[in-house]
């Protein structure tokens, strides 16, 4: 054993005498995919979604806004004219321009409460894409319009007064 | 090798690397935000006359003349060839009904400044003009509004009639004669 150990000490020894030990360093490259700085996503509306005026009829029906702000009915409803309250939602997202964002709504539909029974809106349409839609910002902060269906239950059930409530929007990076 | 100077250096190298990819890869998180959704429901605006605008009984002669009935309906003196008869007291103001929502303004417009009667007969078509709303100068187009606990208002109504030359000579022999005709009004809530 003694004469094992000598001979790789002295096989260790003579290596480190006579050859200089050398390290290859191997440069690490790294090549990065897409290294780009993303502005966070913000998402608000800076213009309520407001059906106008109009009354319930002796069946219901529905109340649709478009995404321009064109106000149509279905059934018993009759469309009041007056204040010209009906305007489409604007929605304003803010983030990195030139990149796609899904924008889409929480839910298929949301509530409106009043003086009498609650209200559903649904059917929402996002820029004209529908409930979920892919947008590109060209500016920062960019808008984008909403429209929406409510579904009005027959008189007198539906009481007069005014109906209120909120919708919520999601808005990602692909 | 790691315990030498030279490999722990390529030790921190892999680390550094490892480090830099991975912040470049880092997604973004979604947000959401709310919006206002606002409806308002209304009574429908439903209106209708109950009481005829009557401008009474009245003698003519060859030329034009008028004759008129305020709010109030009270028939003033006829002027021109236009001579007023008493008695019957037909004379009366228009009266129209509003049924609607209570607590809000209402815009009452007539939709024509000038309307008609006739006979249906020989006698001359005449136009009915100067139209009061509400109060005697209230003109042609007013508001109103019905309070609680009412549910309905009423708009009183006063006009012009004016009878023009040659209605006398296109009657004669067939009096009395009745001329009628109907004005129309817009109800608009504000």
């Amino acid at each position: 054993m003694e004469i094992i150990k000598k001979h790789k000490f002295s096989v260790g020894a003579l290596a480190k005498k006579c050859l200089p030990a050398t390290i290859a360093f191997i440069p690490l490259t790294v090549v990065p995919s897409v290294a780009q700085a993303m502005i966070t996503i913000a998402v608000s509306s800076t213009s309520a979604l407001h059906f106008g005026t109009f009354s319930a009829g002796t069946t219901g029906g529905t109340v649709s806004i478009s995404t321009v702000g064109v106000r149509t009915k279905t059934g018993s409803v009759t469309l009041l004219a007056g204040a010209g309250l009906e305007t489409q939602g604007i929605l304003s997202i803010s983030g990195s321009t030139g990149v796609l964002i899904d924008v889409s709504m929480t839910a298929a539909t949301f509530s409106v409460t009043g003086p009498g029974p609650a209200m559903n809106v649904g059917t929402f349409d996002i820029n004209g894409g529908g409930s979920s839609v892919s947008v590109t910002l060209t500016t920062n902060p960019a808008s984008f319009p909403l429209g929406a269906t409510i579904t009005v239950a027959a008189a007198p059930g539906q009481t007069d007064g005014v109906y209120s409530g909120t919708y919520t929007v999601m808005a990602n990076y692909q | 090798m790691k315990n030498t100077k030279n490999g722990s250096d390529i030790g921190k190298a892999l680390l550094m690397g490892t480090a830099l990819v991975a912040l470049s890869s880092n997604p973004v998180g979604a947000t959401t935000g709310t919006g206002l959704i606002s409806a308002i429901i209304l009574t429908p605006i439903a209106v209708t006359s109950t009481q005829v605008l009557h401008f009474g009984s009245m003698t003519v002669t060859t030329a034009l003349g008028d004759i008129a009935v305020d709010t109030a309906g009270t028939r003033g003196a006829g002027t021109g060839s236009v001579t007023e008869v008493g008695g019957a007291g037909l004379e009366n103001e228009g009266r129209i009904e509003i049924t609607a929502a209570t607590g809000l303004t209402m815009d009452v417009a007539m939709t024509a400044t000038v309307f008609t009667v006739d006979d249906g007969g020989a006698g001359l078509a005449m136009n009915v003009n100067q139209f009061n709303l509400k109060t005697a100068a209230g003109g042609t187009s007013v508001t109103t509004s019905i309070v609680g606990p009412a549910t309905t208002v009423v708009v009183p109504v006063g006009a012009t009639l004016n009878v023009p030359a040659g209605q006398a000579a296109a009657i004669v022999g067939i009096t009395p004669v009745t001329f009628t005709g109907a004005y129309t009004v817009d109800v608009t809530y504000q």
